[in-house]
């Protein structure tokens, strides 16, 4: 492993994982989550799913960290985003790639769900925060 | 003229021009269409008026492989046969269900859809429908319901029309029993085909349960008693062939399928308002073929486009969408699983797949060592459904589950991840198909392209057992049409010769 890898792969799973043990508490988990690089992803997950029960979606994220990806893997992709900008905008680029993975099949089977794997991968940030 | 068996004396001989055994949708309509032909027809029920009267005794057997298979409550030994309880859905099978699929072995029948397009429009007013037309779009505007906003290219629908139903002892009775050319005995059973020295049958041994045993003797026969005792009768009629008649390649009874119907398969969390076509039966539409008649009731199911099931090498099925089961629903939507993707305006529906089957060899009608009180084996069915199948449900069901979600219809939720679907919600729909085939050549299958037996000049097969491959679609229709079809036939080709009568003795 390259230590550019280990600085993408390995860093941020520490960080999240030091995140959830040492500050659980969403506001500090978030930062905690921002400080690895997947801040913005958090806070995108957190308006994708607003109004929505977060706990039930945390649960479905889990199943889908322990049965398909690994956090680092499922988040490699969602680490792009950037909120800086327009969370809103994030949210909608995020649906539309949700479209486009069933279009193209893309989908991951979560507890008997059929969910896109963005939508699955969000699953996996929200059962981090 | 409608006469009770009961009332021939023991070793009466009856003699028409074309003899057809079975007085069920087939059966019937054959009577009907070879009436005015200049021939005489004898047809022979083996059950009575009545429905559920003494007959059904004789369908009881053994069933074995998918275990829901009902041999004695899917089949009506009466007059009108099993349309007495059929539900009236109706729709054709698809063009491709007749061409050779190189991903189903043993698929590719004879005879093509155009072919039989002139007798399903026949079969339609037999069938009290519309029009034969089958398009979603038309069906749906006639219906005054849209449709679901898929791609027609992914996922399609499927529409159905429903017969009234049409009880065909109900409501051909009369007609028949005024016709001077057609003769119609009730409690008649088939018990013996018996061949002839030139490769012909040469007469039929029938008998009541009352005891009363008499022959009959046509120019043609024709057997319309269904997919499970057309076959059985063949393989017990065995004195003179051990295999039984027009058995010689071993196909009589074997391919024998069903639409296996899988209730439940999967849940929908519908997030727009789903059109009533796909939610209710019998939506009333002007698809009538006449105006001011009673219109004719559609609805709708979802369906793979034939182009998509060649390119994923899959069986077409038929996926229904009624409100979810509560005891099914619970086990899909309990706890937090469930709160991700419901909200209050959701709704909750399930998916019911009818599919077609595979032809398989080792499903199939054979005969056993039990009599029956007239005397001949009783039936024996192994149902099986390939592991193939299985696999196709999966795989239609993440194909629709991906177009559900592709259109912000909603999310779905399949019960099994196996990449085998199990069969503890199969059920069989009565439709029995497959077990006299039709085929180009004997060493293929039992029939040919008229539905005559190889190598048997005057014996032909009606109904569901001639089917080469099931489709998804419910059969009815394509029986219907298919007896059209032989009606056709056998007034081109038989010699009319003998005057309808009864004559004692022989």
């Amino acid at each position: 492993m390259t230590r550019r890898e280990f600085l993408s792969r390995v860093l941020p799973a520490i960080a999240i994982g030091l995140a959830a043990v040492v500050l659980w508490r969403p506001g500090r988990v978030v930062r905690a989550l921002r400080l690895a690089g997947i801040g913005d992803a958090a806070l995108v997950a957190q308006a994708y799913f607003a109004g929505r029960d977060l706990a039930a979606i945390g649960a479905l994220g889990r199943t889908y960290l322990d049965g398909f990806e690994s956090a680092t893997a499922a988040l490699a992709d969602l680490r792009m985003i950037d909120a800086h900008g327009d969370v809103d905008d994030a949210v909608a680029r995020l649906r539309s790639s949700v479209t486009d993975d069933f279009d193209n099949s893309r989908l991951a089977a979560v507890g008997g769900w059929q969910l896109s794997v963005t939508e699955a991968r969000l699953c996996g940030i929200a059962s981090l925060l | 003229m409608l006469r009770d068996a009961h009332t021939l004396e023991d070793g009466a001989l009856l003699q028409a021009d074309v003899c057809v055994v079975g007085a069920g949708a087939a059966g019937i309509t054959i009577a009907r269409g070879l009436r005015g032909a200049g021939l005489t027809v004898l047809l022979l029920e083996s059950g009575s008026l009545e429905h559920h009267g003494p007959a059904q005794t004789l369908s009881e057997g053994e069933a074995y492989g998918v275990h829901s298979l009902s041999l004695v409550g899917c089949r009506m030994r009466s007059f009108g046969g099993t349309t007495g309880h059929w539900a009236g859905r109706c729709r054709p099978l698809d063009p491709e269900d007749f061409e050779a699929r190189p991903w189903i072995p043993e698929s590719g029948w004879p005879i093509s859809r155009p072919t039989l397009d002139p007798y399903y429009a026949r079969a339609q007013e037999t069938l009290e429908l519309g029009a034969f037309d089958y398009d979603a779009g038309t069906l749906a505007n006639a219906a005054g319901a849209s449709l679901l906003p898929f791609d027609p290219a992914r996922l399609e629908s499927l529409a159905y029309q429903f017969s009234p139903p049409t009880r065909f002892g109900n409501k051909f009775r009369a007609e028949l029993e005024a016709a001077a050319d057609v003769e119609v005995y009730l409690n008649a059973n088939l018990t013996e085909v018996v061949l002839g020295d030139r490769g012909a049958v040469s007469e039929i041994r029938v008998a009541t349960l009352g005891g009363t045993r008499f022959t009959a003797r046509a120019d043609a026969y024709v057997l319309a008693m269904g997919g499970i005792e057309n076959p059985r009768l063949l393989l017990a009629s065995n004195k003179q062939e051990a295999a039984g008649v027009g058995n010689r390649h071993g196909h009589v009874g074997r391919w024998f399928m069903e639409h296996p119907q899988q209730r439940a398969a999967a849940f929908a969390v519908v997030r727009r308002n789903l059109p009533r076509l796909y939610r209710l039966s019998r939506n009333p539409s002007r698809a009538g073929r006449h105006p001011g008649e009673i219109p004719v009731e559609v609805d709708a199911a979802l369906g793979l486009p034939a182009a998509v099931r060649a390119h994923e090498g899959m069986v077409g099925m038929a996926a229904f969408l009624p409100r979810a089961d509560t005891e099914f629903a619970g086990e899909a939507l309990a706890g937090e699983v469930g709160a991700l993707v419901t909200r209050g305006d959701d709704e909750v529906f399930q998916i019911d797949l009818k599919m077609e089957q595979r032809p398989n060899p080792a499903s199939r009608v054979t005969i056993g060592d039990d009599l029956d009180p007239l005397g001949v084996p009783r039936v024996r069915v192994d149902w099986e459904v390939l592991d193939s199948d299985r696999r196709d449900i999966a795989r239609t069901l993440r194909l629709i589950a991906a177009e559900f979600g592709s259109t912000g219809m909603g999310r779905m939720w399949i019960g099994s991840e196996a990449a085998e679907y199990p069969l503890d919600r199969v059920w069989g729909q009565c439709h029995h198909m497959g077990t006299t085939r039709m085929s180009d050549t004997p060493a293929d299958g039992v029939v040919d392209a008229d539905c005559r037996v190889h190598g048997i000049a005057n014996l032909y097969m009606a109904g569901g057992s001639v089917f080469r491959t099931g489709g998804y679609a419910n059969p009815t229709l394509t029986i219907v049409a298919l007896a059209h079809r032989l009606a056709e036939h056998l007034a081109a080709t038989v010699r009319p010769a003998v005057d309808i009568g009864l004559e004692v003795g022989g």
